[in-house]
């Protein structure tokens, strides 16, 4: 069985109810929608390829253990999983956002009440586990100044405020 | 085009909590307005303080789920400004001084109602009672609580913050040892008291709930005798251990629940007998005739064996371990009995006191460690797999000489010495002033455990092994040797089953103690010393020193650079080193 799915820019996806149930927003909207497509206004095609890739991959994946937000955190990502997101800077953030968007995020697991958790797949560490670690690796080892510069941040400090927070952040050096 | 800030605060949380390290989640922090509000969450500091603990670079809160943001973040700063003290940063002028006394008030304080039943009353104690010398304090690793015990076996617990007694508890008689766990729904606290000069002996386990207030008396056992008490601990449970005549026993205390194991060692205990916890072992130790000897057991085979049997049931030998800790190049007729303690990387460290024999520089601290970690988290070979992969030892020498009153020792592997310089400082005032030191210690490469085969590379120290030939190897066979440039070091493991009964005297412990040796002969006072420290200079009027009654002991936490004093005032002083007033 499959179901339709309509990006923002109103291409249709015929996909695998299997797959597609695996994203926790859609997985809601099955049922309500019954046989019409589901419209996804915040997601372009080119994006929801991708995040369908993803699902497809780990389709058959256990569900990922519970997480009470106190879990030991790991900048671990698997082969398949970082040859799936290098990709550029725009894509990597349009893939976090439609994540976030589509409920695909490790947050949930705290918001959300147990029988909303175990529904939830390893398809949802996408904007988590993959997205955010991917990003929070290229941070690793970068000053403040190098990490403006990689994602084009702009310094909104003022000085005075700068020089408070680099005060402020002392402690942490040679941490 | 979509930009990192144009993703939803709650990811860009996310990311800052995904970064590896405290200083990249801080230079992430520090790039804009968009990531320093983030800042103010709790989760992030939560993070860091995971990060930090988990390095063992800050002391672990085991009840942060109580502590604010500030909290976390000032115990976060205290900790890097002491560790940057102790590299030789300057700081602002430290010594802040908090004393803590008794209120003016009557005090209440629980007591047990009567002999037959573990019912506990409050009992209003009048002021005079109350004025009692302090023999100890212990700061608590939640970083907001402290523990005293006063000379009439009042323990009183203080919060820190508010500078206020939280409880106090009668713990009928003389108080002997005690230790005490605290989590994020309460404390448990345990003493072993002794009446009628030691004839009888009784130990209570009290657990304090936070969120009711409320105390219960959960165990208590007498014993009569020469019973020794020592109350150990590790993450997973709590663990009494108690001794009497060779016998050991051990009570695993969880929150509400007392479960009893009792096993023969075969031999009598020397008097000497210490114990501690690391994550997974639970050690006694002795030190006799200048050998320290730690009997240690695995233990998650007592939880298992205390799940399957019944109590009071005899534990088999086959879990003892024996090494041996040998100090002969040193005169140890001045060596104090040693401190033994779990640190807070799970190695077991030993601080022992040493004066050696000819030597100008005066006394010595030593700590030894013991890692006694698994190679392998296969459970059904923990016992086989067991290895020591590296033991260290550094000394400090107290560089301005004086005589040494107390000093504390911490988890972190570093040491507080308290001393009198040798003169009295010249003064022209009419209050004649005494000056003291403070010498902080830290042991560097005590800090560091290094694995095997860097432990073979170059180290200032003089270690040799020595291994029983008729040593038996593990069911894996994996029992190695590796050689450095003063010795060599074991790799070694025990097989099952061979501990035999043994009648109890010195030669038997040592024939005992062949099972595995780890010998080690301390550095040489004479050779470069591998330490580094701090010394806080104080100036004490006669007359003040004489108003707190002389210090008793000195605690010292070594993680955020505290030291409390008891006195023989009933006050509590506590020197903070790492701010200013």
């Amino acid at each position: 069985m499959s179901i339709t799915i309509v990006t923002s820019d109103n291409e249709q996806f015929c996909v695998e109810k299997l797959v597609a149930q695996r994203i926790a927003l859609i997985e809601d909207m099955v049922e309500n929608a019954g046989d019409r497509p589901i419209p996804l206004p915040n997601v372009t095609a080119s994006v929801l390829r991708k995040i369908l890739e993803y699902c497809e991959h780990h389709k058959n994946d256990p569900l990922p253990p519970y997480d009470d937000g106190s879990r030991s955190r790991t900048t671990h990502i698997s082969e398949w999983d970082q040859k799936f997101i290098t990709v550029d800077q725009e894509m990597l953030f349009e893939i976090i956002l439609a994540a976030n968007y589509l409920e695909m995020k490790p947050l949930l697991y705290v918001r959300l009440n147990v029988p909303r958790v175990q529904c939830l797949t390893a398809c949802n560490a996408v904007a988590g586990d993959i997205g955010c670690k991917t990003v929070a690796n290229m941070i690793k080892g970068k000053s403040p100044e190098e990490i403006r510069k990689l994602f084009n941040i702009v310094n909104n400090f003022t000085p005075e405020e700068e020089a408070q927070i680099r005060k402020e952040a002392e402690w942490a050096e040679d941490r | 085009m979509t930009g990192l800030l144009d993703l939803p605060e709650e990811v860009l949380l996310e990311i800052l909590l995904n970064v590896p390290t405290t200083v990249d989640s801080i230079n992430l922090a520090q790039t804009s307005r968009n990531f320093w509000k983030l800042t103010a969450s709790r989760s992030f500091w939560r993070r860091v303080l995971y990060l930090q603990t988990s390095t063992h670079r800050a002391p672990v809160l085991r009840n942060f789920q109580h502590s604010s943001t500030e909290e976390i973040k000032c115990l976060l700063q205290d900790v890097s400004a002491f560790d940057r003290m102790l590299k030789g940063d300057k700081l602002p002028e430290p010594k802040r001084i908090w004393t803590l006394e008794l209120p003016e008030c009557p005090e209440e304080i629980f007591v047990e109602e009567n002999s037959l039943t573990f019912e506990l009353t409050k009992s209003v104690v009048d002021w005079k009672r109350r004025i009692e010398p302090v023999l100890w304090t212990w700061m608590l690793d939640d970083a907001v609580h402290m523990l005293s015990m006063s000379l009439g076996g009042i323990m009183r617990l203080w919060n820190l913050t508010t500078k206020q007694i939280v409880l106090s508890i009668d713990v009928m008689g003389a108080p002997l040892c005690w230790d005490c766990w605290i989590d994020e729904e309460g404390i448990t606290l345990l003493v072993n008291s002794e009446i009628e000069n030691g004839a009888v002996e009784t130990f209570r386990v009290w657990r304090y709930t936070w969120r009711t207030a409320t105390i219960a008396l959960l165990v208590r056992r007498q014993m009569i005798g020469d019973v020794r008490a020592n109350f150990i601990r590790n993450k997973q449970m709590g663990c009494v251990g108690l001794t009497h005549d060779g016998i050991i026993y051990v009570y695993l205390v969880d929150r509400e629940t007392l479960k009893e194991i009792q096993f023969e060692t075969g031999f009598r205990l020397p008097a000497t007998l210490s114990a501690a916890t690391s994550d997974s072992e639970l050690f006694f130790y002795a030190e006799r005739s200048g050998f320290a000897i730690y009997y240690s057991y695995n233990l998650d085979h007592l939880c298992k064996y205390l799940g399957d049997a019944s109590p009071a049931t005899e534990f088999p030998h086959a879990i003892r371990k024996v090494f041996t800790f040998q100090v002969d190049t040193w005169d140890l007729s001045d060596m104090s009995f040693p401190t033994c303690k779990s640190l807070a990387d799970g190695r077991l460290g030993v601080f022992s006191r040493l004066s050696a024999a000819g030597s100008a520089q005066g006394d010595y601290l030593t700590l030894a460690t013991l890692d006694t970690r698994f190679n392998s988290p296969n459970e059904a070979l923990i016992e086989a797999r067991r290895s020591i992969s590296r033991t260290v030892a550094g000394q400090v020498s107290v560089a301005c000489h004086g005589d040494w009153n107390l000093y504390g020792t911490g988890t972190y592997g570093r040491a507080a010495v308290w001393m009198e310089d040798d003169g009295s400082a010249p003064s022209g005032d009419t209050i004649p002033l005494q000056n003291y030191k403070m010498c902080f210690a830290t042991f560097a490469d005590a800090a560091l455990p290094l694995e095997p085969d860097s432990a073979a590379s170059s180290t200032p120290l003089s270690t040799t092994v020595e291994v029983d030939e008729n040593h038996t190897m593990d069911e894996s066979g994996s029992s190695s040797t590796y050689s450095h440039s003063h010795g060599s070091e074991s790799t070694e493991t025990s097989s099952s089953n061979q501990g035999s009964h043994l009648e109890g005297d010195e030669e038997e412990l040592e024939e005992d103690a062949q099972e595995v040796i780890w010998d080690r002969q301390l550095e040489a006072p004479e050779r470069p010393l591998a330490t580094s420290g701090h010394i806080c200079e104080f100036e004490l009027s006669a007359d003040m020193a004489r108003k707190y009654g002389g210090f008793n002991t000195v605690d010292f936490d070594d993680a955020r650079g505290r030291v409390a004093f008891a006195t023989g005032s009933g006050k509590i002083l506590i020197y903070e080193f790492v701010r200013g007033e």
